[in-house]
């Protein structure tokens, strides 16, 4: 039996994708309203994994500022200072956070066979230690794959290859 | 120098290995772990030697045999055999359990039907007169599909049908809630 370990869950408006690390593969659980995607990227394939720091931050932000602004421009007419303070500090209390949680991340996995782009960590701060988590499992399970004796050429063309 | 596609203009980079990188050609930061190329490994282990006491395969009598099928337990060579969670299968037996969606490895998806029946359970509090429709869609899914989030691939408890009940049940107990209000104060009218 196969062991699996939850490592990531990556929040998304349209359903989570969450992580799983196994013994020869790594596992994307890609939640999609009512229907769950697997793919499965064997350690054995991974090429290269890369993780950036994108704009979604942004896009956030301004998507809250935006319906703060509405909220806000509805009590500054109702002429209710009341009213704005809330709302104002009620936007500063949701968008501080993420603020301060920094940027997202995006991620791409290449493979032998193909590209998956999906984000493997919800921040770009996190993306150092699941690399390194990573790194921990790649060398160990990534070993090449073995070479019969048979296919090899003759030890004495090997030593005079090598010398 | 191993390289990797950077993100931001799609260009290989030269990966440098430690901590963020940095793409020359459009600055973009990013870290990134490259794998290692395959090399040969010797002296890894060769096919059997065949001789008079060795079991062949099933379909290829000259070859000698390094598994049984799991399933149908046809002795498999090393073409012949497919290992897969903690067994070996023959390509038959690997398509037939394929087709049946007997093997969790090979999965590709699920349909999450203890969602379905949560969204339903509560949604027609938006449009209320789909609430009879959404009874029999979640009485439907509750009864016919209670085992399927055990056997999801990554499997999940059933709270979600027992949430989408509750949902359901919270129309029908504001209405006997509100009789039950209505029939006690009418009765403290008459004393």
């Amino acid at each position: 039996m196969s062991t699996r370990h939850h490592i990531a869950h990556v929040r998304r408006w349209i359903g989570p994708l969450d992580w799983y690390l196994e013994d020869d593969h790594l596992l994307a659980v890609d939640q999609r309203f009512f229907e769950r995607r697997y793919r499965r990227f064997y350690f054995a394939d991974i090429r290269s994994l890369v993780i950036w720091p994108n704009q979604n931050l942004w896009i956030h932000l301004g998507v809250a500022a935006f319906i703060a602004f509405l909220a806000w421009l509805i009590a500054f007419n109702l002429r209710s200072p009341r009213a704005e303070f809330v709302i104002l500090a009620l936007a500063a209390l949701i968008m501080a956070p993420d603020i301060l949680l920094g940027h997202r991340a995006g991620a791409r996995i290449e493979t032998v066979h193909s590209g998956y782009r999906a984000p493997l960590v919800n921040r770009w701060r996190q993306a150092p230690a699941m690399l390194d988590l990573l790194r921990s499992q790649l060398p160990r399970i990534a070993a090449p794959e073995p070479i019969p004796e048979s296919a090899l050429p003759p030890p004495e063309a090997r030593a005079s290859e090598a010398g | 120098m191993p390289q990797v596609i950077c993100p931001g203009c799609a260009t290989p980079a030269e990966w440098t290995g430690t901590g963020t990188q940095r793409c020359p050609r459009c600055e973009h930061s990013f870290l990134a772990l490259v794998a290692a190329p395959a090399a040969p490994v010797p002296g890894a282990a060769a096919a059997p030697a065949m001789d008079a006491e060795t079991a062949t395969c099933f379909d290829h009598p000259t070859h000698a045999a390094v598994a049984s099928c799991g399933e149908c337990g046809r002795f498999l060579c090393q073409l012949c055999d497919i290992p897969l969670e903690d067994r070996h299968l023959c390509p038959a037996c690997f398509s037939q359990a394929h087709q049946q969606h007997r093997l969790t490895s090979t999965r590709q998806h699920d349909t999450l039907y203890d969602s379905m029946a949560y969204g339903l359970g509560w949604a027609w509090l938006v449009v209320y007169f789909t609430w009879p429709f959404a009874l029999i869609a979640v009485g439907y899914l509750s009864i016919a599909r209670w085992n399927a989030p055990r056997d999801y691939l990554v499997p999940r408890g059933r709270w979600r049908y027992v949430a989408a009940w509750a949902g359901l049940l919270i129309l029908p107990a504001a209405i006997f809630f509100m009789i039950g209000v209505a029939a006690g104060a009418r009765r403290a009218m008459a004393r």
